[in-house]
This record gives structure tokens, C-alpha cells and sequence, in this order.
């Protein structure tokens, strides 16, 4: 597949968490960053406007079909999963899971099959279970996998699910994801 | 020459091996090609532009219900057994919906549309891709509400024959009715929710007169062409299931079904936006992706 891929997964907490993170990241960043947050599907949340101020990054909403684009960062509306084709974006109404729509699973397993080895699945604050499979498939397929540490991610429970099902032995600091990410990409 | 004895099992080495990890995921796309193929040439039904990320995940959870090992198996059972096909195509068909669903659209419907619509001495919708039929009942309740009902006809179409006969049936769980009330509201509704069904055990029972205007038929966007000319086409949510070829071709023939200045209505995240049809059309409302023809 061509060119790296990453894709953010959170929930309570992940606003701010992807603020810093997306502030962090520098001006010429060229790698896709596709975010699935847990949101409530309410008519106007302004999460897009309030993300944006942290980043020069462009920063939207995903539609369906929306080309896939170096350096652009693209959320999950809410109340649909986002997935990606080959060079696209792609929404759906299935059936929410693990309780979830968007769902963080749904994307990183589209992820970790288009982008195999170029995938980087980035695992950050939040509650429940959603993630932790996708997460796996991201492995096993070869990509990356990053995961917040539990000691400084608001809710640490989402990151060390992941840990304990053995996506990776330790998490890390925000910064120290930027740094990586950064180095990576 | 190798001799093969009985209860030997003959390694037989791919070709060209490809690298390791990229195996697996191949072997399925293949196997999903093949399926789709298969499908296409025995039933007639066309899933073979299908987005793929999509159709892969309904084609898994199938597999995981079906307790079925591989895409393959679920081939040859598909291929033998018209009521596994039966699940398939429900599986494939049955799409989230509502009644009055993103009640902001309706609402846009009632200022922006229906003015227009009145001017006409007969108004011909379509809503292709139907699923159970909710999205159809809520236009036959705005439609009557705006006092349009007499001059006009509800095309609504799926696919799927089994989908089709439940909304026919107007038969909905009494559980989502609370839900259906709020959107209903929100979308500008003029009466009670409640005149417009019957409770009868756990069901609603959609009001007979709601469903006089409506004409259930199948028909497959995939494969079937324009049908009729009409003033007002929605189309919500059912092209995000398309790869982008069968998505342009199905807008294609919702252009050549749609008559000057017809009105042209999407899901919430779907768009115009990047496809050859765009300049075609003009947004009498951008968020709510309503669109007006103009050419």
C-alpha cells in the first residue's frame, strides 16, 4: 500500500488529549490522520471548531467519499462508523459496536486492512472496551500500534484494556506519541 | 512425477509466494470477487461495485451468524440454499431508518421545497432505496400536511422483495414510536404523532390512509434503470454502501429520472461534491444536502 496511514481511536477525555496531540504535531505534517471520537449524536457539538484551534492542520468533518488527503485530519461524524476504501473515506449505519457508532474497532480494522504494514493505530484516553480489537487486527496485520499510558490519560481504563489484551507491553506519554509519530512520519 | 498415496496430504506451494502478511487479507478479496461474481450470475443481484470495506464487515458478521469458516463456505451454502440467500440480501439490505430521521431535513423540506412543490398540479417522489419504509411514511405525513396529498404519488423502492412486503405491512415496534414522536416534532409536524398510527400489542400500525399515496416496488439501483420522471427524488444513505463508479452511475440515472428544477435529496454526510454532477445542481440547503436541479 502506498504512503503511511494513522488512525486515532478515543473517548472520555479525548478532546483535550487530541488538542495536545494535535498541537504538538508540526505545520508540514504529510501523513492522513483519520479520528474516531465517542460523541453523542447531538445536533451541533462544535467538536470540529474547538479541535481546530489547536492545530494549523486542517481539520474536518468526514463525508462520505471524501478523498483521502496527506496532512488533513478528518473525524467521524457522529452516528456513523468511518472506514476507508483505497483513496477514500466511507460511512456507514450499521449496527453500533461494542455499544459504539462511530466505532473505534470498525475503523482500525479498515485501516489495518488497506494500509497493512504503513498503519499506525494510536490508542489514547477513554472508557470501555471499543479499540481493543482493532487495535489487534492492526498487529496483526503488521502496522504500528500506540497506546496512552494509563498514569496520564484522563480515563485510564480504554488503555489498559489494550494492554491487558496485549496490544503492547507499555504505553507512553502524549508527548512522547508526538515524538514518535513525528519520527515515524 | 510425484506418486500421491491415499492419506498423504501434498503441500502445493502458491505460484509466486507473496509476502507472508499480506496473505490472509487476499485470499478473502479473492474469495469476496469470486462470492460476488457467483452471486451475480445465479441470482441476478449485483454487489459486485459494492464499497468494499463495508461489504466485507456485513459479509464477516454473516460468516460469525452463520458459523461458517470462510467466504468460500458461505459461497457454496449461498449458492445452494436460497434461504441462506435470503439472510444475505437482509443483511445487506436492511439500512438504518427511522421516521422523520434528521428531523432538520424535514423541516428545510417544509420551507424550502414544499412552496414549490404546491405549484405543481401533480407531484411525482421517489425514494429509491426504501428499506422498511419509514422515510416514505414521513413524506406521506408531510405531504399531508402541507395539503399535498391529493396531487401526489410516493415511488418507494428497494431491492430486497422481503424488505419491500414489511413496509408494505406499515408495521412498526411501538418502542421506536417515542423516538419517531421527538423527531416528528422537530420536524415541524402540524398534528399528534399518534393520529397518524394504531397501537396493537407491541406494534404501530401505520394509518391506511398514509399509505394510499405510497407505490412499494422493487427495483435495483445496481442494475435497473430510470423509470419514471419526477419532481422530488430522495436518496438518503443508500450510495455510501457503492464504490464511487456505482455511486456516479446511480446519480446518473437519479439526474435522468429528475425533471428541470427537481429537487435532489441525500444522507446528511453524503454530497455532491467532487462528482460530474455537481454543476448540474445548485444547494437550496448545504447542510441538510438538498439539492435543486438546474439544468
Amino acid at each position: 500500500m502506498s504512503g503511511k496511514f494513522i488512525a486515532i481511536g478515543t473517548s472520555l477525555g479525548g478532546v483535550k488529549a487530541l488538542s495536545t496531540l494535535f498541537a504538538g504535531l508540526p505545520a508540514d505534517f504529510s501523513v492522513p490522520i483519520a479520528v474516531v471520537i465517542h460523541r453523542a449524536p447531538i445536533e451541533y457539538d462544535y467538536l470540529i471548531e474547538s479541535l481546530q484551534k489547536s492545530t494549523v492542520l486542517n481539520i474536518e468533518e468526514a463525508s462520505d467519499k471524501l478523498p483521502i488527503t496527506a496532512g488533513r485530519i478528518v473525524v467521524a461524524p457522529a452516528d456513523y462508523h468511518l472506514l476507508v476504501n483505497e483513496q477514500q473515506y466511507a460511512l456507514s449505519l450499521d449496527a453500533p459496536v461494542e455499544y459504539a457508532r462511530p466505532s473505534i474497532n470498525v475503523l482500525f480494522e479498515s485501516v489495518a486492512e488497506q494500509y497493512g504494514t504503513s498503519a499506525l493505530g494510536v490508542l489514547l484516553t477513554g472508557g470501555g472496551n471499543d479499540g481493543v480489537q482493532g487495535m489487534q487486527r492492526i498487529k496483526r496485520c503488521n502496522g504500528t500500534v500506540l497506546i496512552e499510558s494509563p498514569d496520564t490519560a484522563q480515563d485510564p481504563t480504554l488503555p489498559q484494556a489494550a494492554i491487558n489484551a496485549g496490544v503492547a507491553s507499555t504505553g507512553y506519554r502524549l508527548d512522547q506519541i508526538i515524538g514518535k509519530l513525528t519520527q515515524h512520519c | 512425477m510425484d506418486i500421491l498415496i491415499e492419506g498423504q496430504v501434498m503441500e502445493i506451494p502458491p505460484s509466486s509466494e507473496p509476502a507472508k502478511k499480506d496473505r490472509a487479507v487476499s485470499l478473502e478479496e479473492i474469495e469476496l470477487d469470486v462470492l460476488c461474481e457467483a452471486i451475480y450470475r445465479y441470482y441476478g443481484f449485483d454487489f459486485r461495485e459494492y464499497a468494499r470495506s463495508s461489504l466485507r464487515r456485513r459479509v464477516r458478521n454473516l460468516l460469525e451468524l452463520e458459523k461458517l469458516p470462510s467466504v468460500s463456505a458461505l459461497q457454496d451454502r449461498i449458492l445452494h440454499d436460497k434461504q441462506i440467500m435470503e439472510r444475505f440480501l437482509l443483511n445487506l439490505s436492511i439500512n438504518v431508518t427511522s421516521m422523520f430521521r434528521d428531523p432538520g431535513m424535514y423541516l428545510s423540506l417544509r420551507r424550502n421545497v414544499v412552496p414549490m412543490l404546491q405549484t405543481y398540479p401533480s407531484v411525482r417522489v421517489w425514494h429509491a432505496g426504501c428499506s422498511s419504509g419509514e422515510e416514505a411514511y414521513s413524506m406521506s405525513i408531510l405531504l399531508e400536511e402541507e395539503g399535498l396529498k391529493k396531487q401526489c404519488k410516493i415511488y418507494a423502492t428497494d431491492f430486497n422483495e422481503a424488505i419491500i412486503k414489511k413496509a408494505q405491512s406499515g408495521v412498526i415496534p411501538l418502542s421506536v414510536m417515542r423516538e419517531y414522536t421527538g423527531n416528528y416534532q422537530r420536524a415541524g409536524g402540524k398534528k399528534s404523532f399518534s393520529d397518524y398510527y394504531t397501537a396493537k400489542y407491541d406494534n404501530a400500525i401505520i394509518s391506511p390512509a398514509l399509505r394510499t399515496p405510497i407505490i412499494f416496488s422493487r427495483h435495483n439501483l445496481a442494475i435497473d434503470g430510470s423509470f419514471n420522471e419526477f419532481n422530488l427524488i430522495v436518496c438518503r444513505n443508500v450510495m455510501i454502501y457503492f464504490n464511487d463508479d456505482l455511486r456516479i452511475r446511480v446519480l446518473q440515472l437519479l439526474h435522468n429520472s429528475l425533471c428541470r428544477f427537481g429537487i435532489l435529496v441525500l444522507g446528511n454526510k453524503e454530497s455532491l461534491r467532487f462528482t460530474p454532477l455537481e454543476k448540474h445542481y445548485k444547494e437550496l440547503d448545504g447542510p441538510n444536502r438538498i439539492y435543486q436541479r438546474i439544468d
